[in-house]
């Protein structure tokens, strides 16, 4: 695979609104061309702003084929952070640290490696997992875990979710194994949480190669179960077109991004709200958690397939484990 | 349901949290959206480089 290759940074600070009723808004503070600084070569696209003590903040947290570094964007200055015993085979496309930047996880589709910075320990966490083709690794502050989804366990290809401990890479559970034979990819996961009810979702999204669906999953993890899928929502989306999604905790909305434009849906726990949709027309958008009287048993969960372009086929399913999957 | 049927591919969205907010990037600018009214509130342009390969930007 081609370099994904950085171009230029910018960085905005916000300004609060000087009227009420009136929004803060992002003015540009710095611009830096990354293509002329030698090092920006391999580049991870996922990188984060370094903590600090007081509020300002002025340096960013990269990593590289070969080292984890960091820029200074006030005053262009950088500084290896931590060098790998052996790089990478090829640009890491995961980066998170946890929450107070002293352990990393670092990522490339088929390699994974977890760094205690000041020990300068690196373990390499795929081959123990036995998984491949990495899509997507994000941190769950409250648990203190990073959760990591696969493509591949054991050689065989499916939709694999583990739980790693920050402190202990060897403590892994894995959530989900669900062995289907395809390809995914454009993968997000998020953690939905509702402090109230002690809820907490995992919610993943990927498109699938031969079927051209684009899958929103969300399972629950509040509870240590077998069974932790609530919905499975499927809609078409062309395995050759990029898209994405990303949720708002807002409402619990997930906005995906396609060639077909924006679209959202209802994940929370507000039965329906009037909206306006891209023609103008007014819409009532119904939350899917409003579909959970179909369910016939508690660990059932419903399937929303697009099976035909006019239609919805909502199906109630129940997961269970047969061997190891 | 659609919100807009604007040619969204290669996009990338973010949440803002403390604006409830959204960001939405288009090339060469970001869209901010209001994360109740998904309506877009602002817009922060982004200068580009030229492109110095094949690949349009």
């Amino acid at each position: 695979m081609n370099e994904q290759a950085t171009n230029q940074l910018f960085v905005f600070k916000k300004v609060h609104a000087s009227a009420p009723g009136e929004r803060d808004r992002y003015e540009l503070h710095k611009r830096i061309v990354l293509r002329e600084i030698p090092e920006f070569k391999k580049v991870c696209m996922n990188f984060h702003f370094k903590k600090s003590a007081g509020p300002v903040k002025d340096t960013i947290i990269f990593t590289k084929v070969d080292q984890i570094f960091e820029l200074n964007f006030e005053t262009s200055a950088l500084a290896t952070v931590h060098e790998f015993k052996t790089p990478f085979g090829r640009q890491p496309l995961y980066f998170k640290p946890n929450e107070d930047q002293t352990i990393f996880l670092v990522a490339s589709p088929d390699e994974g490696r977890h760094l205690h910075l000041a020990s300068k320990k690196e373990i390499e966490f795929n081959a123990d997992l036995q998984i491949s083709s990495i899509k997507d690794i994000i941190y769950d502050e409250e648990e203190r875990q990073f959760l990591i989804l696969a493509n591949k366990y054991e050689e065989k290809l499916g939709f694999f979710v583990a739980k790693m401990s920050e402190k202990d890479p060897g403590d892994v559970t894995f959530l989900i194994k669900w062995k289907n034979k395809l390809d995914i990819g454009d993968t997000k996961m998020f953690v939905l949480r509702n402090h109230e009810k002690g809820l907490k979702e995992l919610i993943i999204s990927f498109k699938t190669i031969f079927i051209n669906t684009y899958n929103l999953v969300v399972l629950d993890i509040s509870v240590e179960d077998d069974q932790l899928m609530i919905f499975r929502h499927e809609s078409f989306q062309l395995w050759e077109s990029e898209c994405t999604g990303f949720l708002l905790s807002k409402n619990k909305d997930f906005i995906t991004l396609a060639k077909a434009g924006m679209q959202v849906m209802s994940l929370g726990e507000v039965e329906k709200r009037a909206l306006v949709d891209a023609q103008g027309f007014d819409r009532m958008l119904h939350s899917l958690e409003s579909q959970n009287y179909l369910k016939v048993d508690k660990n059932n969960y419903l399937l929303l397939e697009c099976g035909k372009p006019s239609q919805r086929i909502i199906s109630i399913q129940q997961e269970y484990v047969k061997g190891d999957t | 349901m659609p919100l807009s049927t604007e040619n969204l591919e290669g996009s990338i969205g973010l949440e803002l949290k403390a604006m409830d907010a959204y960001l939405v990037s288009k090339i060469d600018r970001v869209a901010i959206h209001d994360a109740e009214s998904f309506e877009a509130v602002d817009e922060i342009p982004i200068a580009l480089l030229k492109a110095d390969t094949r690949e349009p930007n």
